[in-house]
């Protein structure tokens, strides 16, 4: 059978039978307002914003060249607060990712009974974190549901909320949160996996985790790549969550960079939360770049 | 030699041959002279902006200084024969378009019926009204009774008096022993086809009511429900009202004001029409609603903006006032022709009404109000309205430099309170404007003390003006001390030796004292006020030693240390305050001893009114005590279009400010401030004194015991106001404050007390007073805290 061609290609050579891109202007007509807002919005703000954390901030904007980028480098709340929002996030992304990929894992199982679960997952996700931050603080503040029952099993009571063992909370929270919007696209991911490859494997003698292992992270891979960068860039944003519980000046174990920009932003220091966003901003962008390229040469290998 | 060259002294590379160089020259000043006439046509379209408008006057105006200026303000006005009437004392002036100023009309009035009034209401009418060619004189409440009754001038220009006609109050007054009195009150009236229409409101009811008494037989219709807030004559007999129900008048949906609706009232048939509606303000700004039939044009006045509704057509500005002006009662507005008049406290202001007139420029200020010294300012921008934003309030600088920046809201002219708003960060960013260049202001801020001149200026620029300070702290009656057998040594001068002398004051060995002393004005338990103040001062000795403040320190440990000791169960009041109004038995117990210590001891020049010592706090007995002052500053947004108007205006404000808040600000004020009430007052007991001499001489054998034990009696007292009252600061007054000064420091935001954005310290505090964490924790948690921030700040 004749392979049928694409409906569009960005091909400038259009040939015979294909509706080519850049002649159907029609289709930049409804691109248009989308791509406006985008550049408004996204474009023109974030190279506005390059020039802005180059100024000293001031009402009047004088140009300083690189000096926020060494004052935000040399201050050792900003380190603090880059450092943190890194170990969470490489700490609660892999914990959302494998947590994801093992309740997805369960719900194939389920097969068609699977649908309430998955929406009880979703709940958290959907919930405005100040809501969540309230069930939160009854279940672990002092005289909480967490320390009544460590009371009852004779344990003395935690400060979850005061001191670094805040960490626990706040990470246990994000993973609540987030983990049902994971798990729902882990299962889209899962479904389209065929049966006949673990039927195969388990004539071979395959275990469950080899299985796991063998076939369906390999099949899933592009979906679990996004899984863990979405996971990840929301982890870059724990913020609220911890300043709802500490406030803007939280203990030091769980001051993010979001903190640093927030005070200096209530400060009217706009220029140094313009050029630590910007500072996070590139190393962001390597990690992912190093993390493209390791899944492009996984990709191939398979 | 030419004879021209003798006269005019022309450069010779610019000479014209002999004989034709008069007439050049003569062409050449012609050239210029319709240059210039040319040029001052050209600048006549801006003439507009630069006088007042058409008809524009003040009449009257009162001096904001002069303590009698409330007596001596006009009212009452009215319009006959194109001509404005008003009451001013006991005279009645009038004024025509044109004239320079309000001519005498009448004088020596008197309130007729008014047999029992005092000397201050002898001549005052409620309402004064004008009526084909004399005047309707209203009084209400003299002597129990409600008159009306005609006012003419004869050749002489000495009033004439018409017959009372009684209006039917009686079941309006209310009885208290001998005196009966209106229970209501009226913000407006008005006179149509010979009938009164008062509208007010029971002072025990918050609904509206309207009463219309015939001035012919004085009989009275109510009308009731109607909720009538302003009225005005309008068409065919017909009354315009201001409708509006004020326990329905916010949208709970918006949260805004419902539209005010201006109805057509038919007072035969009690029938409404809706001739405009409102929106956007609250029923209580808007005041001096007006009718001219002749252009059918509605006027009112908000805030200090005068509106016109012509014909169906949309609410208009037409004019502006020089400042705010509180709603106040009619018949205090009126119509002159095309001019609308306005009496104020301040007095008369005439203004024309064409749209076209309308200045340019305005002047917005935020977080102030219209003051005596912003009314003088005021005037010296006559050009400039002056607004107040009242409607804006920003919390943190944050939110102001926002407002500034992104021109949602355009202030000219900011006034903050330091404590309140980070001042510090907002110079620094460059949202205040250098005034250094004006010499007034300058040298206005070299005066003040050091350290207010330091919160205000930096790199040589000056950012703002400090116009306002004060402070309190804790301050003792010597003379019950002493009464109470303790030495200056035992009283206490710091906290640990105040906390020492509360716990000694709570052993139930001094129980007796305790009956007619109490040591502190606290209604409630001791500790969370002590542990506030000892954060606060904390906070405020590290401010001033410039050192980063920390609670992990021997001081702060010692004061937690005498705190958690302190002993207080026998002081402590435990009070149910109940959903009762009234106050408990208790508490007004408490506040009727005689209170040993205050921590709200006014610090001031100005002589206390409790008869306490000002005495600073020390942290221990080795620290310095630290005094802060609670200022607040003007500054001019960098951005505004009116700079030139922003700084004549502060100039002219910092020469109205009062005498006794300079001597506050300024060192070098050291002579003590008179009493401005103290003349008047000492020559009203002086009459006081001789009528009731009079009074004595006058009376029966029997009464005459009686009136002079009370002639004896406030003999007594005028000499004691007359020994005591003369001055409101004294040259030990001020010595004691300047001692203290030695000690300020502007008080600025702390997270430690208060929410600046950040509620997280108030709630660690919160958790310690509850036990939920020790105070390890809490200096730690605390600590924590501090040094993220001073940190994030470096």
């Amino acid at each position: 059978m004749e392979a049928r061609p694409p409906l569009l290609s960005i091909d400038s050579h259009c040939k015979g039978g294909y509706v080519c891109f850049a002649e159907k202007k029609s289709l930049w007509l409804f691109l248009l307002p989308g791509l406006l807002m985008l550049m408004v919005f996204y474009i023109v703000p974030f190279f506005g914003g390059i020039y802005f954390s180059l100024t000293d901030g001031s009402i009047h904007n004088r140009f300083v060249g690189m000096a926020n980028y060494v004052r935000i480098w040399q201050n050792e709340v900003f380190r603090l607060g880059f450092i943190n929002t890194l170990e969470l996030s490489l700490l609660c992304a892999p914990l959302i990712f494998i947590t994801a990929f093992i309740l997805a894992a369960m719900l194939r199982t389920l097969q068609d009974q699977s649908a309430p679960f998955r929406n009880v997952l979703v709940m958290p996700y959907l919930m405005p974190s100040s809501a969540m931050l309230l069930i939160w603080l009854l279940l672990f503040d002092y005289g909480g549901v967490i320390n009544q029952i460590c009371a009852a099993l004779g344990l003395e009571r935690v400060l979850w909320l005061e001191s670094n063992r805040l960490r626990i909370p706040v990470v246990l929270l994000y993973i609540w949160k987030n983990v049902g919007f994971s798990v729902v696209i882990f299962s889209a991911a899962l479904q389209s996996v065929p049966e006949a490859y673990y039927e195969f494997a388990s004539l071979e003698g395959a275990n469950a985790w080899q299985k796991e292992l063998k076939i369906t992270l390999p099949l899933i891979l592009p979906t679990a790549f996004l899984v863990f960068v979405l996971a990840w860039v929301n982890a870059f944003k724990i913020f609220k969550e911890v300043y709802f519980i500490g406030g803007a000046y939280p203990q030091d174990a769980v001051y993010t960079l979001q903190h640093f920009m927030n005070n200096k932003f209530a400060r009217l220091d706009y220029q140094d939360v313009t050029a630590a966003a910007y500072s996070f901003a590139v190393v962001v962008l390597i990690l992912f770049g190093i993390m493209y390229m390791q899944k492009s040469v996984r990709s191939n290998d398979i | 030699m030419c004879p021209s060259e003798r006269l005019i002294d022309v450069p010779r590379k610019q000479a014209a041959p002999c004989g034709l160089k008069g007439e050049n020259h003569m062409t050449q000043l012609g050239k210029r002279i319709l240059t210039l006439l040319l040029g001052l046509f050209m600048l006549t379209p801006l003439l507009p902006t630069a006088h007042a408008a058409q008809g524009d006057a003040v009449l009257s105006a009162t001096d904001p200084d002069d303590p009698q200026r409330y007596s001596k303000r006009p009212l009452n006005l009215c319009v006959m024969n194109d001509t404005l009437y008003f009451q001013r004392g006991d005279s009645i002036y009038s004024y025509q378009p044109g004239d320079s100023e309000e001519k005498l009309y009448l004088s020596n009035l008197s309130v007729q019926g008014n047999e029992n009034a005092s000397s201050s209401d002898e001549y005052w009418y409620d309402f004064l009204y004008a009526e084909d060619d004399h005047f309707i004189a209203v009084t209400l409440e003299r002597a129990g009774q409600a008159v009306a009754f005609t006012l003419r001038a004869d050749a002489e220009g000495k009033p004439v008096y018409g017959e009372k006609v009684a209006l039917d109050v009686e079941d309006l007054l209310q009885e208290d022993g001998d005196y009966n009195y209106l229970n209501y009150y009226f913000e407006c009236s008005a006179v149509i086809d010979h009938v009164l229409y008062l509208c007010g409101g029971d002072y025990n009811d918050s609904s509206a009511i309207m009463f219309a008494f015939d001035l012919e037989s004085g009989e009275r219709t109510d009308y009731e429900g109607l909720d009538i807030q302003l009225v005005a004559p309008y068409q065919d007999g017909k009354l315009l009202c201001m409708v509006m129900n004020e326990m329905d008048a916010w949208d709970p949906e918006t949260g805004e004001p419902k539209p005010l609706l201006l109805c057509a009232l038919d007072p035969e048939t009690e029938e409404m029409e809706e001739v405009a509606s409102i929106s956007g303000i609250n029923h209580w700004q808007m005041t001096g609603l007006l009718y001219d039939e002749s252009t059918d044009t509605i006027y009112y006045a908000l805030a200090n903006r005068i509106y016109r509704i012509q014909g169906q057509g949309e609410a208009e500005l037409c004019a502006y006032h020089p400042a705010d002006i509180y709603p106040q009662a009619e018949p205090h507005a009126a119509l002159l022709g095309d001019t609308y008049v306005l009496a104020t406290n301040d007095g008369i202001y005439l203004r024309g009404t064409d749209p076209a007139e309308l200045p340019t420029q305005t002047l917005s200020i935020y977080g102030s109000f219209a003051s005596k010294q912003h009314l003088k300012a005021a005037a010296a921008i006559q050009d400039t309205p002056v607004f107040f934003q009242e409607n804006a309030y920003y919390s943190t600088a944050q939110e102001l430099g926002q407002a500034l920046t992104s021109g949602d809201t355009q202030f000219d002219l900011l006034s903050i309170n330091m404590n309140a708003i980070e001042f510090e960060r907002l110079m620094e960013k460059g949202y205040c404007m250098d005034l250094s260049g004006s010499e007034k202001l300058t040298a206005y801020v070299s005066k003040l003390y050091p350290f207010l001149q330091d919160a205000v200026t930096m790199d040589g620029g000056l950012y703002a003006i400090p116009y306002n300070m004060h402070g309190y702290g804790f301050g003792y009656d010597a003379q019950a001390m002493e009464a109470l057998g303790y030495t200056q040594e035992q009283i206490p001068d710091n906290y640990l030796d105040l906390m020492s002398f509360v716990s000694a004051w709570n052993d139930p060995d001094n129980a007796e004292k305790w009956e007619e002393y109490a040591l502190l004005e606290y209604e409630g338990e001791y500790a969370s006020p002590f542990f506030y103040d000892i954060l606060e001062a904390v906070d405020h000795y590290y401010a001033i030693s410039g050192q980063p403040m920390k609670l992990d320190d021997p001081i702060f440990r010692s004061l937690m240390e005498a705190w958690q000791s302190m002993e207080t169960d026998n002081i402590e009041l435990h009070v149910d305050w109940g959903m009762e109004d009234e106050v408990p038995e208790e508490i007004q117990e408490l506040w009727d001893k005689t209170m040993l210590f205050s921590t709200y001891q006014n610090y001031s020049t100005e002589m206390p009114y409790n008869h306490h010592t000002m005495c600073p706090l020390k942290l221990t007995p080795d620290t310095e005590p630290v005094v802060p002052m609670y200022v607040e500053v003007f500054f001019v947004n960098p951005n505004s279009e009116n700079l030139d108007a922003c700084i004549r205006y502060l100039e002219a404000y910092v020469e109205a400010i009062e005498p006794l808040m300079l001597a506050d600000m300024c060192p070098d004020m050291n002579e003590p401030q008179e009493n401005s009430y103290y003349a008047s007052n000492v020559e009203n007991m002086q009459k006081v004194l001789k009528d009731l001499e009079k009074s004595l001489s006058e009376a029966d054998e029997a009464d005459k015991q009686a009136l002079q034990d009370d002639l004896d009696s406030y003999k007594e007292y005028v000499e004691d106001y007359i020994a005591t009252e003369r001055y409101v600061s004294t040259k030990e007054t001020i010595a004691a404050y300047r001692a203290l000064m030695e000690h300020a420091c502007v008080a600025k935001p702390s997270i430690l007390y208060q929410n600046t954005g950040d509620d997280s310290f108030l709630t660690l505090r919160q958790r310690f007073l509850d036990k939920q964490i020790t105070l390890d924790q809490f200096i730690q948690e605390g600590d924590s805290k501090l040094r993220l921030m001073q940190l994030e700040n470096q």
